[in-house]
């Protein structure tokens, strides 16, 4: 079977969901292979998200914010500009190729360039082939280990 | 008088800033600004005016009455060029222009239009009525506007070239007086006041509306509100329903007295907190305090607006983004990449 990339993108709840909805009402096709997760800002986004995205089996992982000054949180992408050189950094030192993590600014009224971003970053990662990181059991039981943790305390 | 800045205190805020108006001087094949006696639809509407320049008469610059108005729709607006979207109002104002000219004039009249979009309640009767008064509508987009010939009495007329698509043929109009409806723009200063309040605009320019069926005048900022043709081209009765819909929303919460906020907040778990305060510096909205006697941080819930960017930053986790924690997300993560 051909190789069909699974990417994880982490999309702003106010620019980038919403360019991603007004993609999908637009009726643009776009490559099928992100994954959407939604937080409320780009930055939300852990670094250990994106760690662990990599680590249960993603090919990649594009995280989606507003434009720079267009920030609904009015300044969360700047946190968000400053940890994605460092994950590349360390990314690199496990052996990713950089260019698995991607950030990109897509505003709510960019349901074209969101599409574009999905497919061109899709092509990417296809030519780039699949990561082949050893997904274990045991990091799955690491989220269900978080998951009791916060159970208990809550 | 002097003019002052005053300081108001407000908890909510209706931004109704309107349009610009198309420069039609852009399209330059239409001689706005060039040409004599080729207007835009407000400088017509001065001249139309009972206290403007001419009293209300429909006259040339020469003083002479037109012997024949041309009218054309769409500058600016369904133009892959300029603006793709309908302005909307264009097409009945072109009608009400026409109906002036001719009751205040002999003059014949041209409407140069691609397609008429009478959509509102009496508009259609309106327009059929314009038909029977015996105006000459023609279907096809004007190419461009020329000076044409010298009449018997010195004076040069206007030439429309346009495509009648109707008949299918290339035509040449005279006329003596052109108007141009100009499309309606999004106003020059609105990514500064969208920055203001920090709401999103739509790819046309005009502000986004929280949901264009269920929520059309509230902004993805609480306690912002849009109306008229800030958030799109509009005409009276639309802007005036629309206005209304937001005062309503707004007064609604005035007379409630309290506010509902989005259960959506950063929340700390003290027994985890070791007090590093780097989330402190971090939130834009200062809604964490470091409490001095438990030496943990606080987030005060009125401010803060569940961005979770402290989340992401605590090296504890002490910090909990209520709707979107770890655990939630991380289960997110690998349901997604089962």
């Amino acid at each position: 079977m051909a190789f069909e990339p699974k990417i994880i993108g982490f999309l702003c709840n106010w620019c980038s969901y919403t360019g991603a909805d007004l993609a999908g009402v637009s009726r643009i096709k776009s490559a099928p292979n992100v994954r959407i997760l939604r937080t409320m800002c780009s930055g939300r986004v852990d670094p250990a998200f994106i760690l662990k995205a990599f680590q249960l089996g993603a090919d990649g992982v594009v995280v989606m914010g507003c434009h720079l000054g267009d920030c609904h949180y009015q300044e969360g992408n700047f946190k968000t500009i400053r940890r994605i050189p460092f994950l590349h950094r360390l990314i690199g030192g496990f052996g990713i190729d950089r260019r698995r993590l991607r950030l990109e600014w897509v505003s709510a009224s960019e349901g074209e360039r969101f599409a574009e971003v999905v497919n061109q970053f899709t092509e990417e990662i296809r030519s780039l082939g699949p990561l082949k990181l050893p997904v274990h059991a045991e990091m799955r039981r690491d989220v269900r280990r978080v998951k009791d943790l916060e159970e208990a305390t809550h | 008088m002097q003019d002052e800045v005053q300081e108001i205190e407000v908890g909510q805020v209706l931004v109704a800033t309107g349009f610009d108006i198309f420069d039609a001087s852009a399209m330059a094949p239409y001689g706005y600004g060039t040409l004599d006696n080729v207007y835009s639809a407000l400088d017509f509407e001065m001249l139309l005016n009972s206290t403007g320049p001419t009293g209300g008469k429909v006259v040339l610059k020469n003083g002479k009455e037109p012997r024949s108005v041309g009218i054309i729709h769409c500058v600016g607006s369904r133009d892959q060029n300029h603006h793709p979207y309908c302005s909307r109002v264009c097409c009945m104002y072109a009608l009400k222009f026409a109906h002036l000219v001719h009751d205040r004039t002999k003059a014949a009249i041209y409407q140069f239009y691609i397609d008429m979009r009478a959509f509102g309640k009496g508009y259609e009767e309106f327009y059929v009525r314009l038909l029977d008064e015996g105006i000459t509508m023609i279907r096809g987009k004007a190419a461009e506007v020329v000076e044409g010939q010298w009449t018997d009495s010195g004076d040069r007329t206007l030439c429309v070239r346009c495509e009648d698509t109707l008949i299918g043929r290339f035509r040449e109009i005279p006329v003596d007086m052109l108007i141009l409806c100009n499309a309606m723009e999004p106003r020059r200063d609105a990514d500064r006041v969208r920055k203001l309040f920090s709401i999103s605009k739509s790819p046309d320019g005009f502000f986004l509306e929280r949901h264009p069926k269920l929520d059309p005048t509230s902004t993805t900022t609480e306690g912002v509100y849009i109306a008229g043709c800030a958030q799109g081209p509009k005409d009276i009765p639309d802007t005036v329903a629309q206005a209304s819909g937001a005062a309503a929303r707004i007064l609604s919460l005035i007379a409630r007295g309290e506010v509902e906020i989005d259960p959506v907040r950063a929340l700390v778990q003290e027994e985890y907190c070791s007090g590093c305060r780097i989330c402190n510096t971090l939130c834009p909205y200062t809604a964490i305090e470091y409490l001095e006697d438990k030496k943990v941080s606080h987030v005060n819930e009125a401010l803060c607006k569940g961005c979770g960017t402290c989340v992401a930053a605590c090296p504890s986790s002490a910090m909990t983004g209520q709707g979107f924690t770890d655990a939630q997300i991380l289960s997110e993560l690998d349901g997604l990449l089962v």
